[in-house]
């Protein structure tokens, strides 16, 4: 891994270990950010899982790929490649359905490691950006204290991670591309503008596919040819976001990294091999999908403004529609009466459904139920105090809904299946974690 | 090559030295089994209860994963992956 270190600023290789290793001055008093990511994560999971993947090609994913280990990549195998198209490429290649909560309990412990360096550390799926400004006279050497927690994080999980280093958090996601796979580089203070010209212009954050194609058709393919365009041009070309834009091509960025509170959004969903038309059934994974839902928002804390249905008929046609909730009502059972009315309001077509799902919105932090200072406070005390002012009510449902969650953390998931997901009993499989979907996107 | 679910109660001789569970044998219905090799281990946390995972290969070359509740102190097999 170390091999992979480099200044970027210059270009430089080492090829020495991190004893030897030409960390340069230190980092100072400049804004440091590190990115982590987590090399073909899923795949990479597989792979500790089952010593007979090592070394082989390992696609995860069911419809599409979700991550490819990077022997399958060398196939051209990528995140989003149908699965069709996989057989066609590299009929060698294992293909794994996949199973979430392993990946997210592998993530928690890079991730918490992270947090042992870090004041702050931003997650997302399999990447992280660590804050460590000001942290150089705790940890020594900020180059030489992100390798050795690179170097926890492969001792500890088995697992290999690219890191970036930049004075921001732009910097930083774009110089850990040149670290991938398994690698550390770092971009020095002062650089920033100068390393971002030479990038092309579609890894600047907020350049789509559609902005890349229509920057191409320019003939604009890197940042610096981008930056011949003043921050007033850029507006009318993209709106306000170019002058984002302009700011991020001189190597800008001035979002900090912090640790997101409330999510943007909670989805779940699901997909069927063929076409499903059996409203019972539609309902009762509908019912499942709102539980789990309504599950992770109250884990997490969080009472969601809208709820939305969206639904891909079976000829890929594409509707969906939302619904405001009153965030009072943090129910398993309000949330499916709503998405039950949103589904059934989007069935207009004699047609099957192939992939539905939905999707919580507006999420805002639950007030916490006020808890009683002595445990001898009544019932109607804990009622009274859980209805004040600025305080979430609790009504009977929410109530079960504690319930149900408190069993199925000691007991699985199974041990209580309920309402129209009982229909799911006989048509699906299930673990401990609850049934088994075939989910195209594992992070839902 | 899959996981095939067993969901298995079984009884496990384990080793609890340093903090830290490593399974060394198990019982599964008349098979008793050796733990050759700890493939990788992780907890899942969601909720109050640990759950530690681990996948395993046995002295019969299978592969299989094994789930200790830290909650109840129970072992569970998992799954075993089956080629083809």
């Amino acid at each position: 891994m170390e091999s992979g270190m480099r200044d970027v600023r210059g270009m430089k290789t080492t090829a020495a270990g991190p004893r030897a290793l030409s960390a340069g001055p230190p980092w100072g008093a400049h804004p440091a950010v590190l990115h982590l990511d987590i090399d073909a994560f899923f795949a990479a999971v597989e792979q500790l899982r089952n010593p007979a993947l090592r070394g082989r090609p390992v696609v995860v994913g069911s419809g599409v790929v979700a991550s490819a280990s990077y022997e399958a990549r060398r196939y051209g195998i990528r995140a989003g490649t149908p699965l069709h198209a996989v057989a066609r490429l590299c009929p060698q290649a294992v293909v794994v359905a996949g199973h979430a909560p392993t990946y997210r309990a592998f993530a928690e412990r890079v991730f918490a490691l992270a947090a042992e360096l870090a004041p702050q550390v931003e997650t997302y799926l399999d990447d992280a950006l660590l804050d460590l400004t000001g942290t150089e006279r705790l940890h020594g050497h900020l180059i030489r204290a992100a390798a050795g927690l690179q170097r926890r994080i492969r001792a500890e999980t088995g697992l290999g991670v690219a890191l970036g280093m930049g004075t921001n958090r732009m910097v930083a996601r774009m110089v850990t591309r040149l670290a991938k796979p398994g690698g550390f580089a770092w971009l020095r203070p002062g650089g920033e503008a100068a390393f971002v010209a030479r990038r092309p212009v579609g890894e600047l954050p907020g350049i789509g596919p559609r902005r890349e194609r229509l920057l191409h058709e320019m003939g604009i393919t890197t940042v610096a040819e981008l930056r011949a365009f003043t921050p007033a041009q850029l507006r009318d070309l993209f709106g306000e976001v170019g002058l984002l834009l302009a700011a991020r091509a001189r190597g800008e960025e001035t979002r900090a990294v912090a640790p997101r509170e409330v999510p943007h959004s909670i989805r779940r969903e699901t997909s069927y091999d063929e076409a499903q038309t059996d409203t019972t059934a539609l309902e009762g994974m509908l019912h499942y999908l709102a539980e789990r839902a309504a599950a992770q928002a109250r884990r997490v804390g969080v009472v969601p403004g809208l709820v939305r249905v969206h639904l891909r008929w079976s000829d890929g046609a594409r509707v969906a529609r939302g619904m405001p909730l009153a965030r009072a009502d943090l129910s398993t059972a309000a949330l499916y009466g709503a998405a039950r009315r949103l589904l059934q309001m989007l069935r207009t077509r004699r047609r099957g459904i192939r992939n539905f799902g939905l999707e919580l919105s507006e999420l805002e932090l639950a007030g916490r139920p006020q808890l009683g200072l002595f445990d001898a406070a009544s019932a109607g005390e804990a009622q009274r105090a859980a209805t004040a002012p600025g305080r979430v009510p609790i009504t009977a449902e929410a109530r079960l809904d504690r319930v149900a969650d408190e069993l199925r953390e000691r007991f699985g998931f199974r041990a209580l299946v309920r309402g129209a997901s009982l229909e799911l009993l006989e048509r699906l499989p299930s673990d401990a974690h609850g049934f088994v979907l075939r989910t195209p996107c594992l992070t839902r | 090559m899959r996981w095939e679910t067993l969901d298995e109660p079984i009884k496990v001789r384990a080793d609890f030295q340093g903090g830290e569970v490593t399974p060394l044998r198990f019982r599964r219905g008349p098979q008793a089994l050796r733990i050759v090799r700890v493939n990788t281990r992780w907890i899942d946390r969601q909720g109050r209860r640990a759950r530690h995972y681990f996948s395993i290969t046995a002295d019969s070359g299978d592969v299989y994963q094994l789930c200790f509740d830290a909650g109840d102190l129970t072992w569970r097999a998992e799954c075993v992956m089956y080629e083809g």
